[in-house]
């Protein structure tokens, strides 16, 4: 069976073409059952062959030498797949929930005429995916690394006709470049330095070339951490997943939530190798996901648009996976980044339910009360939200639990510290997000009907359909119990024996990670549901409104940015406009088309001209040959 | 490769050469252009004594038939030549050679009857030609038949 | 010489061809059928092309037909290289043709021979073969130039190639002359012989003067002036014959000359030939930037491209016969596939080809698979990765940065890069808004007729070769040339 692997990423590719070559010819329908069925058909290759790979001897992994690119000399990269239990994990999860969620989408988008466009996107971005997570050379999960961004671009842009939009689009794709930038230098170290891209070979080669704490491993290990930062959306590059809200819900639940923006963590555990070489580099990722952790937490704590706050939690939580991986936690980060999948992709998923029955208002002060009115996307986003605050037995609970626990246990006190600080955020922020938009009296009657363009009725009412209901339920099951899944890794991701005190430890950590966010909880119930004149009033004060503003302004990193790199780079470029280096840089295109119109004249169209032409430079030639 | 002095001796025997032959052809007609007398009057440009006045331009326009038709003659007089080398030589060629010069003779029937056929040995125009029953959609004959 | 039916064998895909003439001229003269005496000719041509490929596939010594051919992996591969060109022209024509008033079936009669030309070609071993090949090669291309001879620009473009063509055949021909004078035998293995010990000057200048005319022929700078005038006037698919099957041709007679005929030996003329290289892409180049007619932008871009390959021919050492094949193989791929756009855009009309950039505005909102077509095959002409122009220019530096061509690599760069401008230029207006007046439309069939089928499978060649270019790469591999010796 796992001769068909290559099927897996065939099929969306195919959609991909189809719904491409198709475009509107094709009816909404078919292009659902095209959209979603060659994910569909991915998803059930995917659970033949976990299924058998399950069976095989632990540490089995299986590699498909699909075709040799070209060899030109003694250059020849290899398209190869392998599956192996990292691999078979991401496959899982970009196949399984990316088929619920396209499931989701079909009844989502439907209406919107460019549907076809859509899911054929939405084909292409699965293929891209599977693509790098199959990838057995870094060449390839590069291509397919290119690829996610490209979809992810083109899906942000999706109603391009709003400029805004297409803004977003941009700046995502720019940010994320920055990142893939460094990742290519990084990869071009690495051949450099150990003469292959393949990752086996490269990981196996890098301990015996490169000593620990060197140089070249610490700058190779750094500048992956550089694409996966930007991929990510951690700290310093974080700021384009906001924005990227601004495609369809789906997408954001699919690229921006599930898969592509964990593809940063599945890379840093794919070369673990060389970031245990440099020690410096592994700290670097747990601090980075530590702050970002934070930060996200505190923006996430600040803002009303439904889709943001979630957007947040996902930066937060991928934070949480690069904290583990920091911290040498690279089961549990890989563990909490399938947990992150369900309950992320159920949460986004249900918000866009929630945003389609408000007739596409995102703002959580102008709706309240929808737990009677749509009762049915309350209890999957309450579950949703269980997971994420990891309460105790749901999904979220396991895989944050054991990346805390493993966390402190090999001794980074301070990452466990921050970990901790992050739940007790984590709880905060997402009941406020309940209680607001949930509890409470609803703030959107008095002007529903004014503010309603789309030709909806009015009414806020339970989406039905099987369609919507079936990818809720699914994925809010997975988000329930997913943390019973047992995956083993062991035989690609080092797991470091645990200390015997450290063990004793154990449940009262738990208890007290429950505790925090318990309490993040029960503030936000006091101060959101119980008493929100008080949580208005320290809104008001003094301190408060320097907070909340600079909170809600994502600790003003677009502005600075802005200061740091845009403003000064267009202050150059006036300053240089003139300049010598511009018209050094011109130059070419000005000697082009001064040489153009000097050959030009040189075209007369007479014959005698060409044939002296010819005859003199014959002349030439001969008495070059002549002479030299 | 020559050694050096040899490559150099013939550079410069062609360079010397080159410019003597220049110099020679200037001196030649700069001299006479120098020397030579001018004068111009109607009567200088006609013929000297001898000879018939000029009548017209030697520039005649023929038929463009007659052109192709010397052409047909020019290709398969020389195509005809090949044959004679055959003829002396038939049998020492064998009957591998006979096969040979009965696919060149074939093939020179061939074009004979494709001009033959195309109405390319017909002397008179398209256009002044009776139409003939044996080719009756020579887009020739009617120009400006529809395109399919 | 007696000729065993081992050496027929070996001689079927040019016999095939030339039976094919002889049956396409009865035909013609018995039964004027536009449809019939097309499909008679591509038939013949196709099983020609069959032949070469399964010979080739088979693989076998190279045989020695009478000192004037030599059948080999290398006379196979362009063989069938020029077949596949002639086959795509032949479709282009029929499709280019349904418009045309006047005889239309002396268009496949003069594809074939032209073809034989060509097949002869990537068979000559010898200058006598060399010199009938590519006479062969040309003037049967006079005519086809010229063939709307109403139209004054064919006509234009038909006389001044004769003229020109004449020229450059005369340089040629004195040249082999010169040689022979020296070496005594027309043998390419014996001038190599002579070549690799010490040459007179005279068998030099002969070497250079039968340059001069190979190069007019590849339409090197300063031999290119021809160029834009002719692809001008000629005829769409004539055009696109005359860009590919005609060049490939010639560069595969080169090549050859150059690996046997010891044309490395010949250090100062390799010299003199890397710098017209360098000029034609230079050159090329720049005079492609501004110009608005999408022919004469394709016959600057011809020049420019052979000047690339001709730097995988200068660069030698062990990849370079591969590389010129890899430039080859994709450059005849993607031109197959642009001018086929060119010609499926014009061919209804009649009056004049769809050749100014105008016509192409807005083709995407009226032809969107047609503007998608000539969108990959200009990125292919572009070298932009994963199509099969990327592979070609992949293996032309490589060739150069082996033999450490800096500065020709240089030029190449440069040369890309201006070349991006111009593609793009065409590429972008693809995609404007309508103009008000459409004047050129393909027929909204295109898709049935074969010349649409026929761009459409020179795209998903293309695509092929980029994206999995190691079978292309293995055929190259079969049709390699060993240095004697």
């Amino acid at each position: 069976m796992f001769e068909f692997l290559f099927l897996v990423f065939t099929f969306p590719l195919l959609g991909f073409l189809t719904l491409a070559i198709g475009r509107q010819r094709i009816s909404e329908n078919a292009a659902a059952y095209i959209g979603v069925g060659s994910v569909g058909l991915s998803a059930l290759l995917t659970a033949i062959i976990g299924w058998q790979f399950y069976h095989q001897p632990a540490g089995f992994s299986y590699t498909q030498e699909l075709w040799t690119w070209m060899s030109v000399g003694d250059f020849s990269p290899r398209f190869a797949l392998r599956l192996d239990q990292l691999s078979m994990l991401m496959m899982c999860v970009i196949c399984g929930v990316g088929f619920f969620i396209h499931l989701f989408a079909s009844w989502y988008m439907r209406g919107d005429e460019a549907y076809p466009r859509f899911f054929a996107y939405m084909n292409l971005f699965v293929t891209a995916m599977l693509f790098l997570v199959l990838g057995d050379n870094l060449l390839f999960l590069y291509f397919g690394w290119e690829g996610v961004g490209l979809a992810s671009y083109l899906l942000i842009g999706f109603w391009y006709q709003d400029a805004a939009n297409g803004a977003a689009a941009r700046k995502s794709f720019i940010i994320t470049r920055v990142g893939d930038t460094f990742m290519a230098i990084g990869l071009f170290i690495i051949f450099h330095g150990l003469g292959t891209l393949n990752i086996q070979d490269a990981m196996s080669l890098a301990p015996q070339k490169w000593a620990e704490g060197g140089t070249m491993v610490t700058a190779a290990a750094l500048l992956l951490l550089g694409g996966a930062v930007g991929k990510s959306a951690q700290l310093p590059l974080q700021t384009w997943l906001p924005d990227a809200m601004a495609g369809p819900t789906p997408v954001s639940a699919l690229i921006h939530a599930a898969t592509m923006v964990t593809a940063g963590v599945y890379l840093i555990a794919r070369t673990h190798v060389l970031f245990e070489l440099s020690p410096f580099a592994l700290d670097t990722v747990g601090w980075i996901g530590g702050i970002t952790l934070l930060l996200a937490g505190f923006t996430a704590l600040t803002q009303t648009d439904i889709k943001k706050i979630l957007a947040y939690s996902t930066m937060s939580q991928i934070g949480y996976m690069f904290l583990a991986l920091g911290a040498g936690a690279y089961q549990p980060a890989v563990f909490h980044l399938m947990t992150h999948a369900f309950f992320k992709a159920l949460l986004f998923l249900s918000a866009g339910s929630v945003i389609l029955a408000c007739h596409h208002e995102q703002d959580i002060f102008k709706m309240g009360g929808l737990r009677k009115k749509i009762p049915f996307t309350f209890w999957v986003f309450l579950i949703g939200s269980l997971g994420l605050v990891a309460f105790p037995l749901t999904s979220g609970f396991f895989s944050k639990d054991k990346i805390l626990f493993e966390a402190w246990a090999y001794g980074h006190h301070a990452f466990y510290w921050m970990g901790l600080g992050g739940a007790f955020l984590t709880g905060l922020y997402t009941f406020r997000l309940i209680f607001i938009a949930f509890f409470g009296e609803s703030r959107a009657t008095h002007d529903a009907h004014a503010h309603d363009d789309h030709g909806h009725g009015g009414e806020i009412t339970q989406p039905k359909g099987g369609d919507h209901t079936l990818p809720l339920a699914v994925l809010a099951v997975a988000a329930l119990f997913g943390g019973w899944i047992h995956i083993p890794l062991d035989a690609v991701l080092p797991q470091p024996a645990i200390s015997e005190a450290a063990e004793h430890v154990e449940y009262s950590m738990m208890a007290a990670s429950v505790g925090v966010s318990f309490l993040g909880i029960f503030l936000a119930w006091f101060f959101f549901l119980k008493n929100p004149a008080l949580a208005a009033g320290i809104k008001q004060s003094a301190i408060g409104q320097l907070l909340f503003r600079w909170w809600r302004a994502a600790f003003g990193f677009d502005w600075l940015y802005d200061l740091l790199f845009v403003k000064p780079y267009l202050f150059i470029v006036r300053l240089i406009r003139r300049d010598v280096a511009d018209q050094a840089i011109g130059l070419l295109p000005r000697l082009t088309l001064a040489f153009n119109s000097l050959f030009s004249n040189t075209q007369t169209g007479q014959l005698r001209w060409y044939a002296g032409m010819t005859a003199a430079g014959a002349v030439v030639v001969i008495a070059a040959v002549i002479l030299i | 490769m020559a050694p050096i002095s040899a490559w150099s001796a013939n550079t410069w025997s062609l360079i010397v050469y080159t410019v003597a032959v220049i110099g020679i052809v200037g001196l030649m007609l700069g001299l006479s252009w120098i020397l030579g007398g001018r004068d111009w009057g109607r009567a200088k440009d006609e013929q000297f004594e001898s000879g018939v006045l000029g009548q017209g331009t030697a520039r005649l326009r023929f038929s463009a038939k007659f052109y192709l038709v010397a052409m047909f003659f020019v290709i398969f007089d020389v195509e005809a030549l090949f044959l004679y080398a055959w003829a002396v030589s038939v049998r020492e060629a064998g009957w591998a050679g006979f096969i040979e010069a009965s696919i060149f003779i074939f093939i020179l029937a061939a074009s004979l009857v494709y001009l033959w056929k195309i109405g390319a040995l017909e002397w008179a125009p398209a256009s002044r030609r009776p139409s003939s029953p044996s080719e009756p959609d020579s887009p020739a004959a009617k120009p400006d038949r529809p395109a399919r | 010489m007696n000729l065993g039916s081992a050496h027929l064998t070996a001689l079927t895909p040019m016999l095939l061809v030339s039976a094919t003439i002889v049956i396409v001229m009865l035909a013609i003269a018995f039964k004027r059928r536009h449809r019939g005496n097309a499909t008679l000719a591509v038939f013949g041509l196709n099983l020609a092309l069959l032949t070469s490929l399964g010979m080739l596939y088979i693989g076998h010594e190279a045989i020695t037909v009478t000192p004037l051919f030599v059948v080999d992996g290398y006379a196979l591969f362009y063989t069938a290289l020029i077949l596949v060109a002639t086959l795509a022209t032949a479709t282009l024509s029929y499709a280019y043709l349904e418009g045309f008033k006047g005889e239309r079936e002396e268009m496949y009669l003069l594809l074939c021979l032209s073809a034989l030309g060509g097949v002869t070609l990537a068979c000559a071993q010898h200058f006598a073969s060399l010199f009938i090949g590519l006479e062969l090669l040309s003037v049967p291309l006079y005519a086809m130039i010229a063939y709307p001879v109403k139209s004054r620009r064919p006509l234009e473009g038909g006389l001044k190639y004769l003229v020109l063509s004449a020229v450059a055949s005369a340089f040629m021909l004195f040249g082999i002359a010169l040689m022979y004078s020296q070496v005594g035998s027309l043998l390419f293995l014996d001038v190599g012989a002579y070549f690799a010990g010490s040459a007179s000057p005279i068998a030099v200048v002969g070497g250079a003067m039968l340059l001069i005319g190979l190069a007019f022929k590849l339409s090197l700078v300063p031999f290119h002036m021809w160029t834009p005038d002719v692809y001008e006037g000629a005829p769409a698919p004539v055009a696109n014959y005359l860009a590919t099957a005609s060049k490939v041709a010639v560069f595969a007679v080169l090549t050859r000359y150059f690996v046997e005929a010891g044309g490395y030996y010949q250090i100062s003329l390799v010299k003199v030939l890397s710098w017209l290289a360098f000029l034609s892409i230079i050159l090329g180049n720049v005079l492609a930037v501004r110009q608005n007619n999408v022919k004469r932008m394709l016959a600057y871009s011809s020049i420019a491209h052979f000047g690339y390959c001709m730097v995988a021919l200068i660069a030698g050492g062990p990849l370079a016969v591969e590389a010129v094949g890899a430039y080859l193989l994709t450059y005849v791929v993607t031109s197959l596939g642009t001018f086929g756009v060119v010609t499926l855009t014009s061919s209804p009309m009649g009056e004049r080809d769809a050749d100014a950039i105008y016509d192409y505005r807005g083709l995407f909102w009226r032809r969107p698979y047609l503007a998608s077509i000539l969108t990959a095959m200009l990125l292919s002409l572009a070298g932009i990765p994963l199509t099969a122009g990327f592979i070609g220019k992949f293996y032309a530096i490589t060739a150069g940065v082996d033999a450490h061509l800096w500065w020709l690599l240089g030029a190449l760069v440069v040369g890309s890069a201006i070349g991006l401008y111009y593609y793009l230029r065409l590429m972008v207006s693809l995609f404007l808004r309508d103009p008000s007046n459409r004047q050129f439309n393909a027929p909204l069939d295109w898709a049935q007729r074969t010349g649409g089928i026929m761009t459409l499978l020179a795209m998903l060649l293309m695509l092929a070769i980029g994206i999995y270019p190691q079978p292309f790469i293995h055929l190259l591999q079969l049709a390699s040339l060993t240095l004697p010796g």
